[in-house]
């Protein structure tokens, strides 16, 4: 009789990781998302929060989109007043302030 | 009364900081504009009155807040609405994968491409002004939480649950639109 063969356990990318968890998990790992990104928990929640992410694909999807939200608000460019505009809004400052 | 020289240095120092903020909170260079000569007004009238205990760009930027309230209260618009953490509780595998932010561009790439630029430009006029001015304040302008409760008359844990909500927002308006951008876009 031939030797069943073991079929190698391949994760396709749809198949997620819940390491028994429930969904409650996910929603106290999604209130607080920003402290742990602004690095304000402290270590053991952080820990917490670490562990979750390594055992569900949705949670660690979301928190990349949202660190990525973060990054681009962070990195937003400062547009300068021109030099003409900066000028008139100095002279009109005095002028109001009857200079 | 402040003297020219003081108020000039400060000027120069602090206006293009302000023109940028105001930028962000009203969409509009003209509107910026306007309130980056309203908070200077103000500032020029009060520095007597500036004691040193906060930076001088944070003191602006609480001038340039108070402004931008007093302005909304004038045009008598519909109250701002609260955020509620539900509305942004990914309901389906769906929504929690979305990935909204031009994947494979860096962040200074991303900013380039005018679609994702304008999404987001738009998302944050779409906050309601107190979530706005918080999120522009602390993510956006790089104050201290402390410094955004400062200004905004709100206690630490406030000002975190306000950011929070926001950024939800954000991500969220900016997965709906689905952005897939190229880096030469």
């Amino acid at each position: 009789m031939p030797r069943p063969t073991r079929r190698k356990a391949v994760r396709s990318p749809r198949t997620h990781r819940h390491a028994g968890h429930s969904k409650a998990h996910c929603v106290k790992i999604f209130r607080r998302l920003s402290l742990y990104l602004d690095r304000e928990l402290p270590d053991n929640a952080c820990e917490e929060i670490r562990k979750h992410l390594h055992g569900c694909d949705n949670c660690e999807v979301f928190l990349a989109s949202f660190k990525r939200t973060v990054i681009l608000c962070r990195q937003y460019p400062a547009k300068p007043l021109s030099p003409t505009a900066k000028d008139a809004i100095r002279a009109a400052v005095l002028k109001a302030a009857g200079r | 009364m402040a003297g020219e020289h003081d108020f000039d240095t400060i000027y120069r120092e602090q206006a293009d900081r302000l023109f940028a903020f105001g930028l962000k909170i009203c969409g509009h260079a003209e509107d910026a504009k306007d309130l980056v000569q309203e908070t200077f007004l103000n500032a020029y009238r009060g520095l007597d009155g500036f004691r040193g205990d906060a930076k001088m760009s944070t003191w602006l930027y609480a001038i340039a807040a108070r402004a931008c309230i007093r302005k909304r209260r004038k045009k008598k618009d519909a109250p701002d609405r609260e955020l509620s953490l539900e509305e942004f509780l990914p309901t389906d595998e769906g929504e929690f994968r979305l990935q909204p932010v031009a994947a494979g561009l860096n962040p200074e790439q991303a900013l380039q491409n005018k679609e994702l630029k304008g999404v987001l430009d738009g998302a944050i006029q779409a906050l309601p002004r107190h979530y706005r001015l918080v999120l522009v304040l602390r993510d956006m302008e790089g104050l201290s939480a402390r410094e955004v409760g400062s200004i905004m008359g709100l206690n630490e844990r406030a000002v975190k649950s306000r950011l929070h909500r926001a950024r939800l927002f954000v991500r969220q308006r900016l997965s709906q639109k689905g952005i897939h951008a190229s880096a030469d876009a």
